[in-house]
């Protein structure tokens, strides 16, 4: 027999999410029969085997690209279940990437074992100064933080091409400069697992970070407070909790975490470079759907994480199969929209489970 | 008489508890039939059940001698079966008029029918009595209003059945003399009513027959007029219940809070709710705060809480709390029991033992190098319910959301109490308690008394104020108009102090 579950049991949730996931790829597979029929199954095919696609290589850019993704989706996830929008996060990434590069690449005197941890620290420490921008304003000013965090992103990308531009550029490249090969983040044998692939550290820190957000939420005092506030605001001004502050600290963790994201992705291999472009890094784009697929959980982002990195690197291999790179971000699209119905999924699943479970009984 | 629903041997099962079994139900055509039982006795899942919000485990139900299925409130809706939840179901920025139509409307070329709409609403409000200004803004309106708008909304659609869940636990006594004036009338024009009450005066009055539950079943129906208040009162709970509370003469001793010149304005507006008022209350002695509702008494209470700043000088055993933030307050010997308790008494998502530390988990009890103490949380919570009689499938780990009105309320109580304080703020406690749940309440207020504790109780049942009190402080448009002792005054001078036609001398 079937357990019985209640109502908000979090089978619906992950169900939900899986769901979203499912639904999004159909309708990719849809898009893909109607630009070319023939090609269409062989592609989406390539899509799917990801990570097994080109031998270990590919695992390891699967492994590369969780980093960015999840720290992202840790961003706004931390902060969605605390009621605040950190809608910020490519802002965040952005200035902590563009630290992470003039350090990585000038040097400035920081000795080459430490150099990448200092590079990371601060590239935190940007992260934590454009969050808290908008987070002050919220407390003191009741600025919107939406509103403000969405400046700061546009501020972000203007502000690191002028200092790219002016420190650290080359022109031929229209990007900064590469950085020092001894500015790189250790890569933990992941080289050796994954020849040929950029994986390094940076999958370990990302996955500490989740952790670590995990326990903060679930097992401190701190976390209950915050959360306390996330779901209902009113009860926790009752019960004396100081929302100013609390604001701060968020936004102050949340840029921190987007900030780390960004620095370790352009110091986890050495042809990254950063690109003087006016439109935002594209690994951001993710940190909101991730957190709405994971319903906010910080493991959850990074399996959420894990799975949109599988589907990047199947994405770049279906320009073989004669598909535009359009068609990869189209999916993508997609399955992001999907997700942010999960709600509905999740109400969709348990109206499901209990008819069944109704009809069984009828049944007897 | 024709039976218009009949519920036949419902059972709804929740993991971890049987909240109807095997419960039988007759409604018949024209009637008001009342449904009384404990606090997470079953009522509200029974009628949600009959209303289509759930699905029953096993049971049937048959409307006008049809067996039929309700899969949801649609179904509900157009076998003629209206409800009235405890909280209301209305969009707050809508108009009246647009949320009785919504989901309803009329369209014609592509236009709204808003006219016939009105005409209809209109004479429905007329014939009914009911009064409600169909273009002002529901936010804009008294729950009681409020409350009329659900009741048109029901009408509008024509209903014959209609539901009311708690309706009278969130109206003031005077709302509630017009809403019995309403139920009747629709009663005589052929509706069938089916009406939760926890208060057994309101159930004597207005009902033809009532139903009893306990734990989840039926005890038995009966024709209303054929029992007394007590017997009432032994079917639902087992025993007799005395509403009399027995307490001694009050022994006041030093001053706990002492109130001088204080002044509040009101969170959203420019005219001041709390008008230059100045009182003590005394340890070892309940003062009791009556009025009509919005006179000031909220913004009284969040005054000195914290939540709302004030002008004056608000003392706290000896130490001026006037400019000090609510956490200060909260650790500093204040206990208060809020009047919403959805939105500000409880965080709704959590579980019963995340709620019950909700102003003391930074304690050492509870928190250990930043981290909870789980298993000395789920002790201390798990005490609490026990000492607090409050009921729920799942124990401490129960997440308050899927508990009942009363249980919930029962959380808040236990948390306050428990509190190390020497001031208890208790606004309107025993809303939706059932009868022995408020005799409880009563019991615990006295004792807190006679532990020198000083309580401060906001309550707009008349009733209450006079048996819990040992000075009544009457509040009127934001003024104390008198400072009296129970025995000293009658309800009916009471009632004069409070509408504002009378004044003490002394005050
Ligand atoms: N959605 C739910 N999930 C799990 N248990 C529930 C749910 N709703 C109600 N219950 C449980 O079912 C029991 C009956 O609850 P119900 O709300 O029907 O009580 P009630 O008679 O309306 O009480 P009250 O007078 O306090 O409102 C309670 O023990 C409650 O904890
Ligand atoms: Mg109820």
């Amino acid at each position: 027999m079937k357990k019985n579950l209640s109502e908000n049991s979090p089978v619906f949730g992950v169900l939900a999410s899986v769901m979203s996931i499912i639904s999004g790829l159909a309708v990719g597979l849809i898009i893909m029969l109607i630009f070319n029929p023939e090609m269409a199954f062989t592609a989406f095919g390539m899509l799917l085997k990801g990570g097994f696609s080109n031998g270990l290589k590919s695992m390891g850019q699967v492994f590369h690209y969780i980093a960015p993704y999840a720290m992202c989706g840790l961003s706004v996830a931390f902060s969605f279940q605390t009621g605040v929008f950190n809608i910020g996060v490519a802002g965040q990434f952005t200035v902590g990437g563009m630290v992470a590069v003039l350090i990585g690449g000038m040097a400035l005197g920081i000795p080459d074992p430490i150099r990448w941890i200092v590079a990371i620290l601060l590239a935190g420490l940007a992260g934590v100064i454009w969050g808290m921008i908008p987070g002050l304003m919220k407390a003191f000013l009741n600025c919107n933080e939406v509103i403000a965090c969405i400046m700061m992103n546009y501020i972000s990308i203007y502000f690191s091409n002028w200092v790219i531009q002016t420190y650290f550029y080359d022109p031929t490249l229209v990007a900064s400069k590469y950085v020092k090969s001894t500015s790189l983040l250790p890569r933990m044998g992941m080289d050796k697992l994954f020849p040929g692939s950029s994986a390094s550290s940076a999958v370990f820190i990302a996955l500490l970070f989740c952790i670590i957000i995990y326990i903060l939420l679930y097992r401190t005092g701190f976390g209950y407070e915050l959360r306390a506030s996330g779901f209902n605001k009113d009860a926790a001004y009752y019960a004396g909790i100081n929302e100013k502050r609390n604001i701060i600290l968020v936004m102050l963790i949340a840029g921190f975490i987007a900030g780390v994201g960004g620095g370790m992705l352009f110091l986890s291999s050495q042809t990254k470079n950063f690109l003087v472009s006016e439109i935002a890094i594209v690994e951001t784009s993710y940190g909101i759907p991730i957190a709405l697929l994971a319903l906010n959980n910080p493991i959850g982002v990074f399996c959420a994480s894990f799975l949109l990195a599988w589907l990047t690197v199947g994405g770049t291999m279906v320009q073989s199969a004669g598909f535009p790179t359009e068609t990869v971000e189209t999916i993508t699209a997609v399955i992001i929209y999907f997700s942010a119905f999960s709600l509905i999924f999740t109400q969709i699943i348990r109206k499901w489970h209990f008819k069944k479970d109704e009809q069984r009984k009828e049944e007897k | 008489m024709e039976n218009i629903i009949e519920m036949r041997n419902i059972t709804k099962v929740f993991p971890g508890i049987i909240a109807n079994d095997d419960i039988t139900l007759e409604l018949r055509k024209g009637e008001i039939h009342a449904l009384l039982g404990e606090n997470g006795a079953g009522k509200s899942t029974l009628m949600s059940v009959l209303f289509g919000l759930y699905q029953p485990t096993s049971g049937k139900i048959i409307v006008k001698g049809k067996e039929v299925k309700m899969s949801s409130p649609n179904t509900a809706n157009d076998l003629g079966i209206g409800m009235v939840h405890q909280h209301f179901k209305l969009v707050g920025v809508f108009s009246a008029l647009e949320n009785i139509i919504l989901g309803v409307e009329t369209v014609q070329n592509g236009f709204l029918k808003m006219n016939e709409a009105r005409e209809k609403i209109i004479g429905l409000s007329e014939k009914y009595g009911l009064m409600v200004d169909i273009d002002e803004k529901i936010d804009n309106m008294t729950v009681g209003m409020q409350q009329r708008v659900e009741i048109l909304k029901m009408l509008y659609r024509d209903n014959d059945v209609l539901i009311f869940d708690e309706p009278t636990a969130v109206l003031t006594p005077q709302e509630i003399e017009e809403l019995i004036k309403i139920i009747r009338r629709l009663a005589e024009e052929g509706k069938s009513i089916l009406f939760i009450s926890h208060k057994l005066n309101e159930i004597k009055e207005v009902s033809d027959r009532c139903s009893v539950l306990r734990k989840g079943k039926y005890i038995g129906t009966v024709d209303t007029d054929s029992v007394t208040v007590e017997e009432l009162s032994e079917m639902m709970v087992g025993r007799s219940i005395s509403l009399h509370v027995e307490k001694t003469a009050a022994k006041p001793k030093d001053v706990v809070l002492s109130v001088k010149n204080l002044t509040v304005m009101p969170q959203t507006g420019k005219k001041e709710k709390v008008k230059n008022v100045s009182f003590d209350v005394r340890a070892g002695e309940i003062v009791c705060i009556a009025g009509i509702d919005n006179n000031g008494q909220q913004e009284l209470v969040f005054a000195l809480t914290g939540m709302l700043p004030s002008k004056g000088d608000i003392t706290l055993n000896g130490e001026v709390m006037t400019d000090k933030s609510i956490r200060y307050r909260n650790t500093h010997g204040i206990s208060h029991i809020p009047e919403d308790r959805h939105k500000h008494g409880l965080v709704l998502d959590f579980n019963i033992s995340q709620n019950m530390i909700l102003q003391t988990y930074f304690e050492k009890d509870f928190i250990k190098n930043g981290f909870l103490k789980f298993s000395d949380i789920t002790k201390f919570s798990d005490k609490a319910i026990e000492d607090f009689d409050v009921r729920s499938a799942k124990g401490s780990t129960n997440i308050v959301r899927n508990m009942s009105g009363g249980n919930q309320q029962k959380v808040i109580l236990a948390r306050e109490i428990i509190r190390d304080h020497n001031l208890l703020i208790a606004v309107q406690p025993t809303r939706g308690l059932d009868v022995g749940a408020i005799e409880f309440v009563h019991k615990q207020l006295v004792k807190e008394r006679d532990e020198g504790k000083a309580v401060l109780l906001v309550s707009l049942e008349l009733d209450e104020v006079m048996e819990v009190s040992d000075r009544i402080l009457v509040m009127h448009d934001g003024e104390i108009m008198a400072n009296v002792r129970p025995e000293n005054v009658t309800v009916q001078k009471l009632g004069l102090y409070m509408s504002g036609a009378e004044r003490e001398e002394a005050v």
